[in-house]
């Protein structure tokens, strides 16, 4: 079991939404990722919310100062639109980067860092929303926009394109702390071969406790139900612990 | 420990290998040098680190004739570390992406798990452990498709394993001043600092 604590960005700035709206500034994101690591955390997500939105580059000074106080891996998301970009993630000090966005502009993207830094290094991040008919649709533009592709579809399209994992996100639960869209995790773990990440609606233990009993993805990530502290990463950790 | 020891860690000109020298600089370890396309011949250890593919790789090393210098250097009795790509290019070939000559300085070849995990999601991401000596090593991380696999194992190797989805696979040799472990210990917190402390220690 993966617990991945998560940093959602805002230039220099710890934040969090509410289903990916009302960003509030929580303070320096190396902090937080310090602190997370010193507690035990397996791995750290840090996710730039708005470089993709406003055409900026990732902020490598950002990702240095976080993987400066780290030894965990460190997974990079957010305006990454070139092999350039990448590059300069990963000297920066990220260990992985999650594409999404631009996939739906140039899919090739994943086979080049595939063939440069292996196939582990590559995750396809994934913003789910629920349509009316029951099934679920890929956002992107950091939940803004529609796609009008079936996430399932997706899921098993960027397996076969070469991802390493995916990272899921949904943007109806996202930063309400109502619990893990389930439904939305075992439709895409049952579709899939490579780990994926469940990401948005922790509130609590008994969130994650759930999800892992009703289905057994690969990690799951938790962003501000620990900025909060409504869970820890000791809690976590033992419920880790009891799982072994 | 002599911390005056003098360590070379190969880059193969991408990726992240800061980690690696962040690692030793943990432990109390100043002499790192991150390198490129310079010289070998003055490192206490070298170190092949964990970043990025195996033909790439490659193609980095035989651009900078170092195949001769690595080979040189373990030759001379001292020591090497492979990490997780690192170790799987001391075998002789990989069939990531495409069939891809390596350094053959262990008899080996290196297979996709996907060959024996079925039940299981691949990659194998995440903590697992290592026996070895008939004592588990926990709470090591491991990122990889790719497993090395041993020709001739004999009473010069010490060997250990990792099981994922009821499989044994190799996570960890040590042969003479050769040392090479499937997971990155530079990536595993505390448990990380313990493995890479002992290795330059002993």
């Amino acid at each position: 079991m993966r617990y991945i604590a998560r940093l959602d960005l805002k230039s220099d700035y710890l934040i969090k939404s509410i289903r990916y709206e009302g960003l509030r500034n929580l303070g320096k994101p190396e902090k937080y990722a310090k602190k997370y690591f010193e507690s035990g955390t397996t791995e750290i997500l840090l996710i730039d919310n708005v470089a993709s939105l406003y055409r900026r580059d990732p902020s490598y000074d950002i990702i240095k100062k976080v993987s400066d106080n780290i030894l965990v891996p460190l997974i990079f998301c957010g305006g990454l639109r070139t092999l350039k970009n990448v590059e300069k993630v990963f000297e920066a000090g990220s260990d992985k980067i999650a594409l999404n966005t631009i996939l739906f502009e140039n899919k090739s993207l994943i086979k080049q860092v595939a063939e440069k830094f292996g196939q582990q290094s590559v995750l396809a991040s994934i913003e789910a929303k629920k349509t009316k008919n029951g099934s679920w649709e890929c956002y992107c533009y950091n939940g803004r926009e529609r796609t009008q592709i079936d996430v399932i579809d997706w899921a098993q399209e960027v397996e076969s394109l070469g991802v390493g994992e995916i990272l899921l996100s949904s943007v109806d639960f996202d930063g309400t702390h109502l619990g893990f869209d389930i439904e939305l995790a075992k439709n895409v773990v049952d579709a899939v071969n490579i780990p994926v990440v469940v990401s948005s609606g922790a509130g609590s233990i008994k969130d994650v406790k759930l999800l892992f009993e009703k289905i057994n993805p690969s990690g799951v990530s938790v962003g501000s139900a620990l900025h909060y502290k409504n869970l820890t990463i000791n809690d976590l950790i033992k419920l880790r612990t009891r799982n072994e | 420990m002599n911390k005056k020891v003098k360590i070379g860690i190969i880059h193969y000109g991408c990726g992240n290998i800061y980690n690696v020298a962040k690692s030793l600089y943990k432990i109390g370890l100043k002499d790192v040098t991150i390198v490129k396309n310079g010289s070998l011949k003055h490192f206490d250890v070298l170190i092949l680190p964990g970043v990025g593919s195996f033909k790439n790789a490659m193609l980095h090393i035989k651009k900078n004739d170092y195949i001769e210098q690595i080979t040189d250097h373990i030759k001379s009795g001292k020591k090497l570390l492979g990490i997780c790509l690192g170790m799987q290019l001391l075998m002789q070939s990989s069939e990531e992406l495409q069939e891809t000559k390596g350094l053959s300085i262990l008899k080996g070849k290196v297979l996709n798990l996907k060959n024996f995990i079925k039940n299981k999601p691949l990659p194998h991401v995440g903590l697992n452990s290592i026996s070895l000596d008939n004592k588990k090593f926990s709470q090591l991380y491991f990122d990889h498709s790719y497993v090395a696999i041993l020709k001739n194992v004999n009473n010069n190797f010490n060997i250990g394993h990792t099981l994922y989805d009821g499989h044994k696979f190799l996570s960890y040799l040590k042969m003479d001043n050769i040392t090479a472990v499937q997971f990155h210990p530079e990536l595993s917190g505390k448990k990380g600092l313990k493995f890479l402390y002992d290795f330059f220690i002993n």
